[in-house]
């Protein structure tokens, strides 16, 4: 028996239970000690490469060499430079002012409506459509990078063949030699292609009718429709609604960030978690999850049990037992196996919850479980009422799992029954699992055509690459879960000529009428169809929806004895020591379509916050049994590499320790490993290899040693800011403490940045997270000096005069309650304001660029711990500490409050960052953003030259040497005053809601909330004055603009 | 044996040391001078692609600024007309001058597609955001003013080839900023060419000023109200344009 290295956090655990970031910060380890106590992660200050000698070196000869370069130009003056006036203005197209067109991206899981900002003529960035139901106004990182993978350099010019450039003549010469009547021809797509693209897939099958079309997604709620299948019958489609629920089970689900109408169930969980008074609490939602990864769901369950993805069908199947013991009227089933005794005693504490929430409860189940496990939640959830509704897909009939479909395919292809494949826009050779071989099948297709936005590892193993039209390039429609249907409208023509969808499949069915607009005006404008009104054509366009095409829903009515056998028939399996269960979520990247994306890439994750790599994610009991360590190294892990294998395959990975992994459980991200592009290849493992079919979880896993080591990169310690001294401190205590150490010293985590507490303390003590904050003249932390009484305190801090402030003083609040930690706040910050990304060595480095860091910490002890997630951007101190130190005055406060940075006046001494105590400042070490010649290698020049399409114009892009960090989206809060002012308006007055930051506009749950501080009436000054508020450091006396709402946990007291 | 250095070569210390002061003094300013706006850009007058001439058009034909320059109110650009705003009255006058042949080029008979290559004059820098509309309606109803298009442009109606009038430096922003009340006009005078307001005018301007407090106005950046308290507005405004 090996030594338990986390023994000593174990017994201290017992004792302090507080909010923790990683093992290393629990255990006190230096490395934490010392990033602590740095502005940047350790070794971020030096270059790579150069010192400062050859720095100075290059400075002198390039003066010299500039001032020889500019004597031909004498007198000095700007580059000539060209203004292009269209020969025709387009109406309404004013240069220079953002427009915004409303559209919708088809997904699997149904359409989420989105409104596209322009920028003469380039989309830019995307939002959410708030008159779309599957959004409201929110939007998740996948609809936010779609707009820089619009402008992804790697989109083929033309079509390829066999991954050689070739022509359109050629392609379009062995599309027409397509088999006439289809013998050998399928056609594999994804599950919607909208109402035009299915309309002419059924006209494609109909021209060729011995074609066959499969399907497959692995973004898409597959099984859970074939469980609505299995209790509500054949097209039944399942949603779930909020509105009136208060008890929640998520079973292996992450229903709150992905899956068929995430953005609302976020926004109704959010809403609801959002109490404004004690009485509000007893309304909240209270959510179980059960899980064996830890999801964001899960990090936002108020309780959690870890549980075996293998083994959760039987912990429903106890519950739907326990549930009919209470008079429920569940299908009879039982568990097949013992549950964990803490599983058993959450089950029991739930069924009584949810039997005593009849008509308000609702139960999720992940896409990881069987369609009956995923029926017998539905028909739980159909005898406990409300929660879900039900409604008949557009194409109803008997379903067949995507996985068997894909299956069928590969077997197909290696009989040779299927010669030719034809793929719309999916990437089955990465996708599909390891086990099904289908890239071997695949390669015996005589002719694969792909089409695709991107080339892929399909499109270039295929006999033939097509590019197609990316969304915001295409006339089209798309359809959302509940039927509403959206007009997809083009920003820009297509780049590089690629083709629209309904212009590819309407070549493939052989119609003389290819273009993609008159395809989508068919569908929806011709005689008799409901947009035939050029008036209602007009309005569906810019609503972004058409009214009236959601589907009527109806009660729930479960077939309940079906189900019973189907869940009944469910195997459950108890993972152990080498036979492990290794278990596949989704990540940010998804199924690895965002993979090429940067901003994907670079975006951590939210459990483990590993950057540009995946691992394989473990318990703390588990990688102690195994003698598997992530130890730190500079700023990054140090990972032990295991190998997996299951049926015959291999992978190996490094493995990273994760707090709230089931112990039995190897947890991996989904999406890496690709093969191709120059942003996702070698990025990470390739999860899929191991996967034998759709469901994500594999058995019987060994896992043994490979004596390597591999750098892992994770943001886990970065920007971590050390506890807070709250104590009031002797001049002779504080000479005793070791230099640099005194905040550390003085009580780690005693005053977390992160509150929260139960609704039992809150309505005890509305106020509770203001708790032990420093009271006295304006916070002000004194000193007792010996010699001088009390009376006569010596401020630490800045001036206690007070500061008045007149007209409207922006401000913003962060409800931590409602906060689900999905970082789409820091994308949606990254897309507007020209973030650079900054590559995987330099964020090991310690140099990420994210305005937005959300903190994410654990609470509670090792191995079931609780966690949550805090966004961190800057405060907007009114006693800003960067301000004075700054020599060159390049970061002021302006009349509204605004911390502004004047980026062409900083001149980078980085005092500013020294001086933050919320770490919050960023600095552009290298050219981060590409703009000059320096550091920018030949091959990132030709790729900045489409992805600086992306960049919004309205913000400086900031060069190397320059700080940044969050501006309240000025740019934002100066176009609605020169808006107001245009019209006649009071710029100094402007209604509240006018402004509307990147992050807050995006965030699912409203959680975060902009305005003026200083009128009474808006919701920012509301919340301010909630009983929740506490700003972060307020000992400190920085007074911060930004302050947070503490988090309320609705717990059960049965499990308490 | 005669001295080597007559006597007034005792005074060449304090001569070399003058003539290092005010040499220095007048190279650095010439060097100042030299590299300023005012000299590298005031006058810039590139030689456009047509002989467009503002003289004939804003001056003696008396059309208004906004007919070509259609956006300056409602947005950051002013604009540059498209080719069909010129070929709204040059496909009846003088359409077959060899002068517009590039504009008839671009025109390619209502099927061109290229645009005619002007060379930009005014420009702030990247760095710095700058919109027309924000300074042509400022202050609210009977506080309404605006800057007129001659305070930053010159007389263009008497420019035959447009030249760059002001440095377009951020301390002749500021210089404004800080006062605008010399540059207000009504908002119906705003393309007027040499308007000067008369003396109720200056007055109401003044007034409106005091109600303004544009970004950047560092005259107004501390101030005691009525109670004697210290109210700061810093820097008031750096992100106004650069952000």
């Amino acid at each position: 028996m090996k030594k338990d290295p986390y023994a000593p956090i174990r017994s201290q655990m017992q004792e302090t239970p507080t909010h923790w970031r990683s093992l290393e910060h629990l255990n006190g380890d230096a490395s934490v000690a010392e990033t602590q106590d740095m502005e940047f992660p350790n070794g971020a200050a030096p270059s790579t490469g150069y010192s400062r000698r050859d720095a100075l070196k290059l400075a002198g000869a390039s003066l010299s060499l500039g001032a020889l370069a500019g004597c031909d130009k004498l007198p000095i003056r700007r580059p000539v430079e060209e203004i292009l006036p269209f020969v025709r203005a387009p109406e309404q197209a004013i240069p220079g002012v953002r427009m915004t067109y409303a559209t919708a991206m088809q997904r699997s899981q149904g359409a989420v409506g989105l409104l596209v900002k322009a920028n003469e003529g380039r989309p830019t960035k995307i939002e959410g459509n708030p008159e779309h139901p599957s959004s409201l106004g929110a939007s998740d990182i996948w609809a936010q990078a779609e707009v820089l993978r619009l402008y992804d350099p790697e989109r083929a010019r033309n079509p390829l063949k066999g991954g050689a450039a070739s022509t359109w003549a050629d392609f379009d010469a062995a599309v027409a030699a397509l088999p006439a009547d289809g013998a050998g021809v399928a056609l594999l797509a994804e599950e919607d292609l909208g109402p035009t693209g299915e309309r002419l897939l059924s006209a494609f099958v109909a021209k060729r009718p011995q074609a066959r079309v499969f399907r497959w997604d692995p973004t898409a709620a597959d099984q859970a429709q074939l469980g609505a299948a299995l209790a509500f019958g054949d097209g039944a489609r399942v949603h779930h609604d909020l509105e009136k629920v208060s008890v929640v089970f998520s079973l292996d689900s992450d229903f709150l960030v992905s899956g068929p109408d995430h953005l609302k169930l976020a926004r109704q969980f959010g809403q609801s978690r959002a109490v404004e008074s004690p009485s509000d609490a007893r309304k909240m939602i209270r959510l179980y999850a059960a899980e064996a990864a830890f999801s964001v769901t899960g990090s936002n369950a108020d309780h959690r049990v870890r549980i075996p993805s293998s083994q959760a069908g039987d912990m429903l199947r106890a519950l739907a037992a326990e549930l009919r013991t209470q008079g429920v009227n569940t299908p009879d089933v039982v568990a097949a196996t013992a549950l964990p005794e803490n599983a058993q005693k959450f089950v029991k504490a739930l069924a009584k919850d949810l039997a005593g929430a009849r008509g308000a409860a609702a139960l999720f189940v992940g896409e990881r479980q069987p369609a009956a496990i995923h029926a017998l939640a539905y028909a739980i959830n159909a005898a406990l009422g409300g929660g879900i509704k039900v409604s008949t897909s557009p194409r109803p009939g008997a379903r067949s799992a995507m996985a068997e479909q894909l299956r069928a395919l590969t077997e197909a292809l290696n009989q040779g029954s299927v010669s030719t494949l034809v793929l719309l826009d999916t990437n089955p050779v990465y996708t599909a699992p390891g086990a099904l071989k289908f890239a071997e099948a695949f390669a015996k297709a005589k002719t694969s055509i792909h089409f695709g936005v991107l080339p892929e590892e399909t499109g270039l193993k295929a006999t033939w690459h097509a590019p197609l039209a990316h969304f915001l390039e295409s006339w089209g429609d798309a359809e959302g879960w509940d039927g509403t249907a959206s007009l997809v409208q083009p920003l820009i023509l297509p780049l590089h000529g690629a083709r629209p969808l309904a212009t590819v499949l309407a070549q493939l069915c052989g119609e003389a009428e290819t273009s993609d607009r008159k395809q989508v005006e068919l569908t929806w404008r011709s005689e008799g169809k409901p947009l035939a009104d050029n008036k209602a054509w007009r309005k569906a366009l810019h609503d972004g929806v058409i009214a009236g095409t959601a589907r009527p829903l109806s009660e729930p009515v479960a077939k309940v004895t079906e189900v019973a056998a189907a869940a009944r028939a469910v195997q459950a399996t108890v993972p152990g020591k080498d036979a492990w269960e290794f278990v596949v979520v989704q990540g940010h990247a998804l199924d690895g379509r965002l993979a090429n994306v940067s901003w994907v890439m670079e975006l951590p994750d939210t459990m483990s916050k590993l950057v540009w790599d995946n691992a394989v994610l473990v318990a703390p009991a588990t990688a102690a049994e195994l003698g598997i360590q992530s130890k730190v190294d500079r700023n990054g892990y140090a990972a032990d590499v295991v190998e997996l294998s299951a049926n015959g395959t291999t992978i190996q990975a490094p493995a990273f320790v994760l707090p709230g992994i089931n112990p039995t459980s190897l947890v991996m991200v989904q999406g890496y490993g690709r093969t191709v592009g120059a942003v996702a290849k070698d990025v990470g493992v390739s999860a899929g290899a191991l996967l034998a079919d759709g469901l994500g979880v594999v058995t019987g896993v060994k896992l043994t040693r490979t004596g390597k080591t591999q750098v892992l990169c994770s943001t886990q310690d970065h920007f971590s800011v050390p506890g807070n001294p709250y104590k009031e401190v002797t001049f002779a205590e504080m000479t005793k403490m070791a230099a640099g150490a005194p905040e550390r010293a003085l009580g780690l985590g005693t005053r977390p940045h992160y509150r929260s507490g139960t609704t039992a303390e809150f309505e005890a003590k509305p106020a509770f997270a203001q708790d032990q904050d420093i009271s006295g003249k304006f916070g002000l932390v004194e000193l007792k000096v010996p010699g001088k009484s009390a009376a006569a305190p010596v401020s630490l801090t800045q001036p206690d005069a007070p500061i008045k402030y007149d007209g409207q003083q922006w401000g913003m609040v962060v409800d931590l309650s409602s906060c689900i930690g999905c970082n789409i706040c820091a994308v949606a910050c990254q897309a507007e304001n020209n973030i650079p990304n900054v590559g995987r060595e330099q964020v090991l480095l310690g140099r990420e660029m994210h305005w937005i860091r959300v903190d994410r910490y654990f609470t509670g002890d090792v191995d079931t711990p609780s966690s949550v997630h805090q966004p961190v951007a800057c405060q907007h101190c009114e006693n800003a500490p960067c301000e004075p130190v700054c020599p060159v005055s390049a970061t002021v406060h302006d009349e509204e409050g605004l911390n502004s940075m004047a980026y062409n006046r900083c001149i980078g001494t980085r005092y500013c960052a020294n001086n933050c105590p919320f770490k919050v400042r960023r600095f552009n070490y290298l050219d981060f953003t590409k703009t000059g010649n320096v550091y920018v290698p030949e091959e990132d020049k030709e790729r900045m030259k489409t992805l600086k399409l992306q960049r919004n114009p309205d913000v400086t892009v900031r060069y190397r040497g320059v700080m940044e960090k969050c501006t309240y989206c000025t740019q934002r809060v100066e176009e609605a005053k020169i808006s107001t002012k245009r019209d006649g308006g009071d710029r100094k007055a402007l209604p509240d809601g006018a402004v509307k930051p990147a992050c807050a506009q995006a965030c699912p749950t409203q959680a975060i909330t902009f305005g003026n501080i200083n009128d009474e009436k808006s919701r920012v000054h509301a919340l301010k004055t909630n009983p929740r508020n506490y700003e972060l450091l307020q000992e400190l006396n920085v007074r911060p603009r930004t302050s947070y709402l503490a988090r309320v946990r609705n717990e059960n007291k049965d499990l308490t | 044996m005669a001295q080597i250095f007559p006597k007034w070569w005792n005074k060449t210390p304090a001569l070399a040391l003058v003539g290092t002061l005010v040499g220095g003094g007048g190279g650095a300013f010439a060097v100042y001078w030299w590299a300023s706006p005012w000299n590298t850009d005031v006058g810039y007058a590139p030689k456009q692609p047509i002989e467009y001439s503002h003289k004939l058009h804003a001056g003696e034909m008396g059309m208004d600024c906004r007919y070509c320059h259609a956006y300056v109110e409602r947005g950051p650009h002013a604009g540059v007309p498209a080719t069909a705003v010129c070929m709204n009255c040059h496909q009846q006058v003088k359409k077959d001058s060899p002068k517009l042949q590039a504009l008839r080029d671009s025109w390619d008979n209502g099927n061109g597609t290229k645009p005619i290559n002007w060379i930009r004059i005014h420009k702030t820098p990247d760095f710095a955001y700058f919109n027309h509309s924000a300074h042509l309606g400022v202050g609210v109803g009977e506080n309404r003013a605006a800057v007129g298009c001659e305070t930053c442009h010159g007389r263009i109606d008497q420019m035959e080839v447009v030249a760059q009038n002001q440095p377009l430096s951020m301390g002749w922003c500021l210089d404004c900023h800080n006062d605008p009340a010399p540059n207000l006009r009504p908002l119906d005078k705003i393309t007027a060419m040499g308007w000067k307001g008369d003396l109720s005018w200056n007055e109401k301007a003044t007034r409106i000023a005091k109600t303004l407090n544009p970004p950047g106005s560092l005259s107004r950046a501390a101030t005691y109200n009525d109670k004697g308290e210290l109210e700061l507005h810093a820097t008031a405004g750096c992100s106004g344009c650069h952000r």
